[in-house]
């Protein structure tokens, strides 16, 4: 699976990161004990930039996305790290300017099969209310953003704008919300799973107006996702998470030419391509860690290949160079390929 | 349009059940009924006993010595045709009586349904709302208590404490006799002091039961994601809870709504029988306990129609407001 | 074979139907105090008369007494004692009830099962009469049947309660009927030569008892508050120990609520059915946690 270039990462790394999440602990308070969704996980976003998350479902990547605009659903709380976009402390922000900052900021894209929108409203109705929060505009400049964006995510308004979300397609709805997204020009845009639902032709289109619109906006776009393919095709940056935590960060070139954690390494191996053996594609043993308990030590050792016994007394500490960053004991011999 | 026409005649076809149900139970009479009521009018108007009894079968819309069937069709004949039957003590047609009496039963009804309707989607709007306020439990437990005490506990309860011993409200009528009828201001005084007991009565009872039902409706939708999606978007809370989570959870209390709607006409008889106030119910409790079951019978299908059709008021409703239902069966 | 799947039936009925809820009444404090209150009543219906003699005699003066040490809750407009009556008189109301939801039980899962069963026009006609008794309020009916047929024993009273009551208990047999009968294994239990009914009614029973216990209790509470309600409006057989009778009497023949000292003998009887609902509606709520394991505090 080739990946595109889409822009040269190094560059990127000189400017200021627009979204800067260090340390973030997010843990749910249940009734069996206390689950740390995220653990100590630390991420930047630079202008312009697409940063994927990966992961196994359950990783921690929604809860991480959520945190950001501070909608951790109940009963999770974050408990513990910062999270600076354009220098402000996220984590500060009263409620009023909480509300602000949501979607003027950052816009959140949900994962398709979600019924985002009001089924009782019609898409005209709804997107007047999310502007009219927001800044004091007349009800025809609305409408003809809207058009506007419509047009751009390859929809006919007249058709859309009267109707209800029941009466349109799952791929028209996917669309609509992401027109919904840049009605007040956000900074950056969260996609969480946003092709998982569509089929395969529906999820291409997507993609491709999604391209489409970093390309002429100059988006910042953070894509959460456990579909490698989607990855490679867009992405310029991929960190990895497993069980909470950041094993790997890097450039997509060093992600899947030179992964350097194991399960990195298993997360790439694994996709199923069109050219290629299937036969040589091997699945990750075992499955994801119950978050309530742990394993000692580095958390994906009962499922690695190269673990030794350091693996299951230490836990790895996060060893970073200017490109990349890996939380991994044996990082260097599986980089040299053993 | 064919389901429209379907439940129409479903609606239909139960009516006409019902019709003939009472048709047969009232028949059902026993004989020594009428035979009272005939020496009642040998003793009172020195008739010969055969005209009485005479009289007496002229009372039912039909002669109860005929066939059956010929008296079941001369029934159903005079239903189609509106006549709900004649009333055995007052000597009058049903529907004067009820034309008489379903506007100060709607008057109360119509009132404590406002009342209690309006006080419920408010109350449980707003537990759901906020997920801890100390409103919910006192509201769940006021629901409880009102759910276990028959609505005539508390109409005599209130009527105790308010009438005979506090004296604030009067102990019965629609107003006071003594008072003009008439777009005065004594005469609505009166009749809204006489009405006050009777509407507290019935709004106590239901107002828990609407604040729960809407309470149910209201945490469903708000578990929902496009409420979720709402507060990502920065919308404000006023709006996310009445644009969003009300319309969506109002939609199932329209039926409940239309349903109670029906049942206004009938009122209840206790409520009004303790009260004395001069509703279908009351009129209703009078057939009963003096046997008059011409006007038992007229009464009871009103009331039976009102309700039934009420129901399929609030089914077609509900499909024209949803605008995902589409009329397909 | 039959005997093991009846003994595995019986311990999964056993199970299913009375330990389980039993564990989840006893755990939840609404649903256990009202068992208590329900308990209560009970002991009163059936022990009570025993153990509380009551003296018909009229003695008319000492009538409307208020609350005393001889007489704890006073005396009635012929001097006899309200305790004494109350207990009494909770046998037949309780009686009547137990018999009106037994009745309605039966008729409810007898439509309900011909109904799902048949299919075809029965079901539609049972469909229609069930709904005509859903939606056509129940009070106004029974009041007419009453009136109309003698009701002089406890029985009849009990038939003529259940005659209206049964439509919901229908509805939700039907549907089990209906889902059972498209599951898969009907189908190969049918290859296997056993009938359709005698599978559909050893599956069908553990699969409704939550609809029947709840039902029964609905149906009693249902059955006291009407019953109450028809001899409060006169129109049963009189008997001076009936609490509605004995509303009745206060209310409207012997102008007891006019009088603050007989009050007792007003709202005694009005407490105890106020009372007798409360257990049932607490008693209610555990029950939801048993029908819907999703509210389970576990």
């Amino acid at each position: 699976m080739k990946p595109e270039l889409t822009s040269t990462s190094d560059s990127k790394q000189d400017k200021q990161p627009l979204l800067s999440v260090r340390d973030l602990v997010v843990e749910y308070s249940i009734r069996q004990g206390t689950l740390r969704a995220v653990d100590r996980a630390s991420l930047d976003v630079h202008p312009g930039e697409v940063m994927a998350v990966v992961g196994e479902s359950g990783c921690g990547k929604s809860t991480l996305a959520y945190s950001i605009i501070r909608q951790v659903p109940y009963p999770g709380e974050i408990k513990g790290g910062d999270i600076y976009f354009d220098g402000r402390e996220v984590l500060d922000l009263d409620r009023k300017a909480l509300r602000q900052f949501r979607w003027k900021e950052i816009a959140i894209i949900f994962q398709a099969a979600q019924n985002t929108l009001n089924p009782v409203m019609r898409i005209a109705d709804q997107m007047i209310d999310t502007v009219l929060d927001h800044e004091k505009q007349s009800k025809e400049q609305i409408i003809q953003k809207a058009g506007i964006l419509l047009e751009r995510v390859r929809l006919d308004p007249n058709r859309v704008l009267h109707s209800y979300p029941f009466e349109l397609s799952g791929g028209m709805r996917q669309r609509v919300i992401i027109a919904l997204s840049l009605l007040l020009n956000p900074r950056m845009l969260i996609l969480d799973e946003p092709t998982t639902a569509l089929d395969v032709v529906t999820q291409v289109y997507i993609l491709d107006i999604l391209a489409d619109i970093r390309h002429d906006l100059g988006l910042t776009m953070m894509l959460l996702t456990h579909d490698i393919a989607i990855v490679a095709r867009v992405a310029d940056r991929v960190a990895v998470m497993y069980a909470g935590q950041i094993v790997e960060e890097g450039a997509i070139n060093d992600i899947f030419y030179r992964p350097r954690h194991p399960y990195t390494y298993g997360l790439i191996h694994s996709a199923p391509s069109l050219v290629g053996d299937l036969m040589k594609k091997k699945p990750i043993e075992g499955a994801p860690p119950n978050l309530l308990n742990v394993p000692t030590g580095c958390r994906f050792h009962p499922r690695c290949a190269y673990a030794t016994s350091v693996c299951q007394e230490k836990e790895p500490v996060m060893e970073a160079t200017g490109r990349w960053r890996v939380a991994c004991h044996h990082w260097r011999e599986i980089e040299r390929g053993e | 349009m064919i389901t429209i026409a379907k439940r129409v005649g479903v609606a239909l076809i139960t009516i006409f059940l019902i019709a003939t149900l009472t048709f047969f139970l009232v028949r059902k009479t026993p004989g020594d009924v009428m035979q009272a009521w005939a020496m009642d009018i040998v003793e009172t108007y020195s008739m010969t006993y055969e005209d009485a009894l005479a009289f007496v079968k002229s009372m039912y819309s039909y002669d109860p010595d005929q066939p059956v069937l010929e008296q079941y069709i001369a029934y159903i004949s005079g239903l189609l045709r509106g006549d709900l039957g004649q009333s055995f003590i007052y000597k009058v047609s049903v529907n004067e009586v009820i034309a008489q009496a379903l506007p100060w039963t709607v008057f109360v009804t119509s009132i404590s349904l406002l009342l209690s309707f309006g006080i419920g989607m408010l109350l449980g709007m707003i537990i759901a709302w906020k997920r801890k306020t100390i409103l919910d439990p006192i509201v769940t437990a006021y629901a409880s208590f009102t759910g276990a005490t028959p609505d005539y506990v508390t109409a005599l309860v209130l009527l105790i404490i308010f009438s005979i011993n506090l004296h604030i409200f009067p102990l019965k009528g629609a107003y006071d006799a003594v008072v003009p009828v008439g777009f005065t201001w004594p005469f609505i005084k009166s009749v809204l002091w006489h009405a006050a007991l009777p509407i507290t009565a019935y709004t106590f009872e239901s107002a828990a039961g609407w604040a729960l039902a809407m309470k149910g409706s209201a945490v469903s939708v708000l578990g929902e994601d496009y409420i979720m999606a709402a507060r990502a978007r920065g919308l404000k809370e006023g709006r996310i809870m009445t644009r969003y989570m009300g319309r969506n959870a109002l939609l199932p209390m329209i039926t409940g709504l239309a349903i109670a709607l029906g049942s206004m006409v009938g009122g209840s008889v206790l409520i009004e029988t303790i009260f004395a106030y001069p509703g279908i119910g009351w009129f209703f409790g009078e057939a009963l306990i003096k046997r008059d079951f011409g006007m038992l019978q007229g009464l009871f299908l009103f009331l039976a129609t009102a309700v039934i059709f009420a129901n399929l008021a609030a089914d077609l409703l509900y499909t024209r407001l949803d605008p995902r239902i589409k009329l397909e069966g | 074979m039959s005997v093991m799947t009846t003994t595995a039936g019986i311990q999964r009925f056993w199970r299913r139907s009375i330990l389980e809820p039993l564990t989840i009444i006893w755990r939840n404090k609404r649903a256990f105090a009202g068992f208590l209150i329900l308990l209560f009543f009970f002991l009163m219906a059936t022990v009570g008369p025993e153990v509380i003699p009551l003296d018909m005699k009229s003695r008319y003066a000492e009538r409307f007494q208020p609350p005393s040490r001889a007489h704890v809750l006073g005396t009635d407009y012929a001097g006899r004692d309200v305790w004494a009556l109350i207990v009494h008189g909770s046998r037949d109301v309780l009686f009547v009830a137990f018999l009106a939801a037994l009745f309605t039980i039966a008729i409810g899962v007898t439509v309900g099962m011909l109904a799902g069963l048949r299919g075809g026009m029965t079901d539609t006609l049972l469909m229609i009469l069930t709904n005509a008794i859903l939606t056509v309020p129940s009070f106004p009916v029974m009041l007419i049947i009453g009136s109309v047929l003698e009701v002089r024993n406890a029985i009849t009273f009990g038939a003529v309660l259940s005659i209206w009551a049964w439509g919901g208990l229908a509805r939700a047999t039907r549907s089990q009927v209906l889902s059972l009968k498209e599951r898969e294994f009907i189908e190969a239990a049918r290859v296997l030569g056993l009938g359709t009914f005698h599978i559909i009614f050893k599956e069908l029973l553990p699969n409704i008892m939550p609809y029947v216990t709840i039902s029964f209790l609905t149906t009693m509470r249902g059955a006291i508050t009407a019953s109450v309600g028809l001899m409060l409006l006169g129109l049963m057989p009189f008997s001076a120990k009936n609490w509605g009778m004995m509303m009745n009497m206060a209310m409207m023949q012997s102008g007891a609520i006019y009088l603050p000292y007989a009050l007792s003998y007003v709202l005694a009887p009005m407490g105890a059915i106020v009372l007798l609902q409360l257990g049932a509606v607490f008693f209610a709520s555990g029950l939801d946690e048993v029908l819907d394991p999703r509210l389970r505090a576990t």
